[in-house]
């Protein structure tokens, strides 16, 4: 496919947090892309990047992070090459997120109603009766009950669920063509988690945008995406379809993932134990060397502890950071 | 608003506050209807009069009469209106310049936050009356002048204040939010993060009333504030001293009254404070 077509393409995008304790790497070489209509997955472990990975697509990084590497392009253009105006119109127009906890990121001082106006006023210059039909529709898009009495309502008169529809309905107001959700449904409970999951899957249909679901939730993301990418330590080492990659897993990583799912072990007696990933995320202040996983990797050799690894294609639509992938049609192992 | 209501109505000392604040300023602004006379007014024929409870006292003149005869009731009255006003202005101020200063330190940070703090650490390190008495000393004694001095030597709490919320509050979600919709810093500081300080700075504002009118008054008692024949009462405290053995109420009454509204102010301030703050309510 011709580079024109994709919406959005990340190139060796590598980030650090300069702390009082030496330079850190939150991101290496962090390389995707994103097509029209498309739902990516974003899977891993607290502080494996994913969150640092969805806002510098917003070029929105803590102060003290430096870019040192890589180019971000919307439609063909470098996003981190664009004056601060060509960024704003951007932001919350063409791109669009939302958080993990729905509760803290609506404004407590302004009424649902005002919020999302304000975004309509702000990139669409919406005035007066449009933007409160705006405002109907949308809410009633994002299946609330009664948006003509919610209009008034403050955030905090509304539970979880009804504050993530809000704020979905404020990131979708301008029909954005990349909807970012950053784990949307981790500060929810199961029941809503799935409702919340399908809206996004309509809206994402009906409007024809791209959805970024970030979860540390492989299974959330296995049900509602087409590709993913699994990370760690701030690299991407397994990225391909979604069955795929849920099927047969060629980074030893995803396959503990997997493995640390309940359900899949349904039939396991009664004193079956969850397994767990043993160890945890290197402080990324002293990674290991080599391969980032190999202090907690059942399958590691000894070149894994020196060898930089780079993500190679392991098997059709899939691609690995690993020196002896698993399950791979070769059947280097196991 | 109404949760707010019941939890500040069920703090005794608060109501007693705001009745007294209110009683205050209505009397503030009814002053010319409520005042028998002129407040300066003399009479020439009723010189250190006692007030009503004592001997010798004249009912035409309540609270009775100074040594230059004029009505101490009167001047009480519009002794309010000035020292309120003293307090609004220094309020007025401490508001403008703090918002102003707070914000600024807060939400960018840096060297503009370093410079800001360190001038305001100042301020606060010089005693607070000497550093009006050099500010009065400076731009010379006038109402105008005391509101100018009290307000700089206040200004310091107001501005910690301001910045302690603004830092607090920049780290919630929402001003990420916000920025993922493309708001510029004006947009989330000024119109999105602001009314979220509003709380802290209310409080901060009552105090700072009452702060205002108690310095003005050191002030004026002082002779550096109001100057006569502006019924202010730290200046009317002042003017009394010296007759403080023969006639007692001159100094006493103009003392009853600050107290009162000092009080007043304090217990607002304190009922606003445990109604608005959820980390002290039911403490």
């Amino acid at each position: 496919m011709s580079m024109s077509t994709k919406l959005l393409e990340v190139k060796n995008l590598s980030v650090d947090f300069k702390t009082s304790s030496g330079q850190i790497q939150a991101l290496r070489d962090i390389h995707f892309s994103l097509e029209q209509g498309e739902s990516l997955g974003i899977v891993g472990e607290s502080g494996s990047g994913k969150s640092v990975t969805s806002l510098a697509l917003f070029d929105l990084l803590a102060s003290n992070a430096v870019v040192r590497s890589g180019e971000i392009f919307f439609a063909g253009k470098d996003i981190r090459k664009m004056s601060e105006q060509e960024k704003m119109k951007l932001r919350g127009a063409d791109i669009s997120m939302i958080f993990q906890d729905p509760m803290s990121s609506l404004n407590p001082s302004f009424t649902v109603g005002d919020q999302i106006g304000e975004v309509l006023k702000f990139h669409q210059g919406l005035k007066g009766s449009a933007v409160r039909a705006r405002i109907l529709e949308l809410l009633n898009q994002v299946g609330i009950p009664d948006p003509q009495s919610r209009l008034n309502t403050y955030p905090h008169e509304l539970s979880g669920g009804m504050s993530q529809r809000v704020m979905i309905a404020m990131a979708i107001a301008c029909n954005p063509r990349i909807l970012i959700a950053d784990e949307p449904t981790t500060a929810l409970d199961v029941t809503i988690q799935k409702q919340i999951l399908s809206l996004l899957q309509k809206l994402r249909i009906e409007q024809r945008m791209a959805l970024v679901l970030v979860s540390h939730d492989l299974g959330v993301i296995a049900q509602n995406t087409d590709r993913l990418l699994v990370m760690y330590a701030g690299e991407v080492v397994e990225q391909g379809r979604s069955s795929d990659v849920i099927q047969s897993p060629t980074h030893p990583y995803t396959e503990a993932l997997l493995k640390c799912l309940p359900g899949l072990h349904s039939h396991q007696g009664k004193n079956f134990r969850l397994p767990t990933i043993p160890g945890i995320v290197p402080n990324l202040g002293q990674r290991p060397t080599g391969c980032q996983l190999h202090p907690r990797c059942p399958y590691t050799q000894t070149d894994c502890k020196q060898k930089l690894v780079v993500l190679e294609k392991t098997r059709a639509h899939q691609a690995a950071r690993c020196l002896h992938p698993l399950n791979t049609n070769q059947g280097s192992k196991k | 608003m109404r949760e707010f209501w019941n939890l500040f109505r069920q703090n005794r000392g608060a109501l007693a506050g705001l009745i007294l604040v209110a009683t205050v300023s209505v009397i503030a602004l009814l002053a010319p209807l409520l005042a028998p006379y002129e407040p300066s007014a003399f009479f020439e024929n009723a010189l250190k009069l006692p007030p009503f409870w004592s001997a010798g006292s004249d009912p035409l003149y309540l609270l009775g009469t100074d040594d230059l005869g004029r009505d101490l009731l009167s001047r009480l009255i519009y002794g309010s209106r000035v020292s309120l006003g003293i307090g609004f202005f220094v309020v007025l101020f401490n508001c403008f310049f703090g918002l102003l200063l707070g914000l600024l330190a807060g939400s960018l940070g840096g060297w503009i936050d370093a410079v800001i703090m360190r001038l305001m650490d100042i301020l606060l390190a010089l005693p607070s009356i000497l550093l009006a008495i050099v500010v009065v000393a400076i731009l010379g004694p006038s109402l105008i002048n005391t509101v100018l001095a009290v307000g700089i030597i206040t200004l310091p709490n107001v501005v910690r204040v301001v910045r302690a919320s603004v830092m607090v509050e920049k780290k919630k979600t929402y001003v990420v939010a916000s920025q993922s919709f493309g708001a510029n810093w004006f947009r989330i500081f000024i119109i999105n993060v602001l009314p979220n300080c509003a709380a802290p700075l209310l409080i901060q504002a009552s105090f700072g009333f009452s702060d205002g009118i108690l310095n003005a008054a050191a002030l004026g008692f002082l002779g550096l504030g109001a100057q006569p024949p502006i019924p202010e009462w730290g200046t009317m405290l002042s003017d009394a001293r010296a007759y403080i053995e023969s006639a007692a109420w001159l100094v006493t009454l103009p003392g009853i009254c600050i107290l009162l509204v000092v009080i007043g102010f304090n217990l607002l301030g304190d009922g606003l404070r445990d109604a608005l703050d959820p980390k002290v309510k039911r403490a």
